[in-house]
């Protein structure tokens, strides 16, 4: 009795093997980027590993949060590691999202009949910026509640919506030990369900419509050499993970994440207040914004912009119809100014 | 001793190596999540008790105090000897309590006896209560494991 | 029979990039640090978690880990590199293909 074919009769693991044998990932000098979106599923199981094993610890109520992760840091048989590659890690998964999204954007992989993937791909960036900013609360220190105040407080700017929206994360009018516990449920709950729906969307969607080749190299209508995905692009792959999970650990191993005091709802904010990197951009948005444009608030106006801009971003397949023409051009260039425009209102907030 | 064919194929030495490599890296990766995940036992080596807390013990009473996350009996004996018990039952470690007119411990769970010194003598606990050293120190009551019954 | 693409100098680049990354703040921070943690340390809240090594002991352990983590990862790329030229070499000949039929 073959065990391989008990399971193959029943569940048909041949199929999904006879097609990672046929999937090709072609040869060009893009080729690089493909590796992005594995490297962001490896960072994701981290995050997934290591954020189990510190809810086996973390007390999500107001008064032993803080004291369960100075616990964790301090008393756990390395817990302190755990706690400082699953922030580290949290910081790579971003980065990579970003490099992988610009890239998608740059090199048009999201042209037809690729659009799903990149609608299912701004919902995943989304989703993972949720995470951050619900997983940055969890300490509950001085910093991490002073942040979450200010970031429960933007949505409020939106017009009609905005308060109860608020509400919405706050479990209240304002952030107390009820946001807390709210903001640990969709950090381990509710965001975990939508990411992985959505990846498993747009895994399937990349399946179907295999790699994309890049516009220019599509133009010229040579054939373009393909390496086999199983096992040969797999093993490069893997070279490339073994490298990110060795830069993981060494930062995170050098570089442990500070946690400080337990949060005092009455005190004042702290001085140096901000969100995790990859907020800033936007935080320093809001601030260039003045007061009052007219006899508007200026935060719903810089909120409806970057509404806007959200909204524009989503829709870019559908935008970028003609990706081969002037239109096409532009939209290219608009991704450069973007990494501009994003550098240096990251670098400004940070004077 | 020369040998005729090669023992095993070059791809054959290649995975080995591979497959070998791999595993000696999981378990390197393994071994520290272990280590986080299997907090190490948390029972006391010895604990003290002030005296004044437990002065006014009748012979035949006990009293609790804590034994790491456990519950102890400090029971007075009828010669105003003192002995200590981990108050938790040998069968599927429900915590036991003391009857003082049968003079016996007793586990509401699933019906298990003792008698006055630990022993099982009904239902199913396989084994005596555990006792712990007491010793007497001035001020305080110095309350040790038996290294015996560990 | 070597891999196609520049295998060497990508892989090449990207480990001393990773290792440049790694090393060099490290060893900017070591020299920044004196005169701005005194400071710091007064502002600092002592109920604070203070993560990671206390004492040169632990520091030097965990300096030796993180080597062995690295030699362990180039040892593997190492196979793996043997890995993918033999596979490269395989699936030239139609090895993988004959498998299928």
């Amino acid at each position: 009795m073959n065990i391989r074919k008990w399971f193959d009769d029943r569940l048909g693991i041949n199929e999904i093997s006879a097609f990672m044998t046929k999937k090709e990932i072609p040869q060009h000098k893009h080729t690089i980027l493909y590796y992005t979106g594995s490297s962001i599923l490896v960072f994701f199981f981290i995050q997934i590993l290591t954020g189990i094993l510190l809810a086996f610890y973390y007390k999500p109520t107001l008064e032993l949060a803080n004291e369960s992760v100075a616990y964790i840091v301090n008393d756990v048989p390395l817990g302190w590691i755990i706690r400082s590659i699953h922030s580290w890690a949290a910081t790579f998964m971003i980065a990579l999202v970003f490099i992988h999204l610009l890239s998608i954007w740059i090199t048009k992989a999201y042209r037809n009949p690729r659009e799903m993937t990149w609608i299912s791909g701004v919902l995943l960036l989304v989703i993972s910026l949720a995470f951050g900013f619900t997983g940055y609360l969890l300490p509950w220190d001085e910093l991490s509640l002073a942040a979450t105040k200010v970031g429960t407080d933007i949505p409020r700017a939106i017009p009609i919506v905005g308060a109860w929206v608020t509400r919405l994360l706050r479990g209240g009018v304002d952030v107390t030990g009820e946001t807390l516990t709210r903001l640990f449920t969709l950090h381990i709950c509710v965001l975990p369900l939508f990411i992985l729906m959505l990846l498993a969307l747009h895994v399937y969607l990349i399946q179907k419509h295999g790699s994309s080749l890049p516009l220019d190299i599509e133009k010229k209508n040579i054939s373009v050499k393909s390496i086999p995905f199983w096992p040969n692009f797999i093993y490069r792959e893997a070279i490339i993970w073994l490298l990110l999970l060795g830069s993981l650990l060494t930062i995170a191993a050098l570089f442990p994440h500070h946690l400080g005091s337990p949060a005092d709802l009455m005190a004042p904010a702290p001085e140096g207040v901000k969100p995790e990197w990859y907020f800033l951009f936007l935080f320093q948005t809001l601030k260039i914004f003045p007061a009052n444009i007219l006899f508007i608030h200026g935060e719903t106006i810089a909120v409806l912009l970057i509404g806007l801009m959200g909204v524009l971003f989503f829709c870019l397949p559908m935008i970028d119809n003609k990706p081969a023409e002037k239109k096409g051009k532009i939209i290219t260039y608009a991704a450069y100014v973007f990494i501009l425009y994003a550098v240096i209102m990251t670098v400004w907030s940070l004077l | 001793m020369k040998i005729k064919h090669s023992l095993f194929t070059r791809r054959r030495f290649l995975n080995s190596m591979i497959g070998g490599w791999i595993t000696a890296m999981g378990a390197a990766f393994l071994a520290p999540i272990a280590k986080f995940v299997f907090l190490p036992n948390k029972e006391p080596d010895e604990i003290l008790l002030p005296k004044s807390d437990y002065e006014n013990m009748e012979p035949n009473t006990v009293k609790l105090f804590s034994w790491g996350a456990k519950p102890g009996l400090l029971k007075m004996n009828d010669d105003r000897s003192y002995t200590a018990f981990v108050a938790v039952c040998t069968h599927l470690d429900c915590n036991v309590s003391y009857l003082p007119d049968q003079r016996k411990f007793f586990c509401a769970c699933h019906d298990g006896w003792y008698d006055e010194n630990g022993i099982n003598i009904a239902g199913p606990p396989p084994t005596p209560v555990r006792q712990l050293n007491v010793a007497l120190d001035g001020e305080h009551f110095i309350i040790t494991k038996n290294k015996g019954n560990e | 029979m070597k891999p196609d693409f520049k295998f060497n100098s990508v892989i090449f680049l990207l480990a001393l990039s990773c290792f440049l990354l790694l090393f060099c703040p490290f060893i900017y921070a070591q020299q920044a640090k004196p005169a701005e943690t005194e400071i710091q340390d007064m502002n600092e809240d002592t109920n604070a978690a203070k993560p990671g090594q206390k004492n040169i002991k632990d520091k030097i352990a965990l300096y030796v880990f993180l080597a062995w983590v690295w030699i362990a990862i180039f040892v593997s790329i190492y196979f793996l590199r043997l890995k993918i030229i033999e596979v490269d070499r395989l699936s030239g000949y139609g090895f993988y293909q004959k498998l299928k039929k």
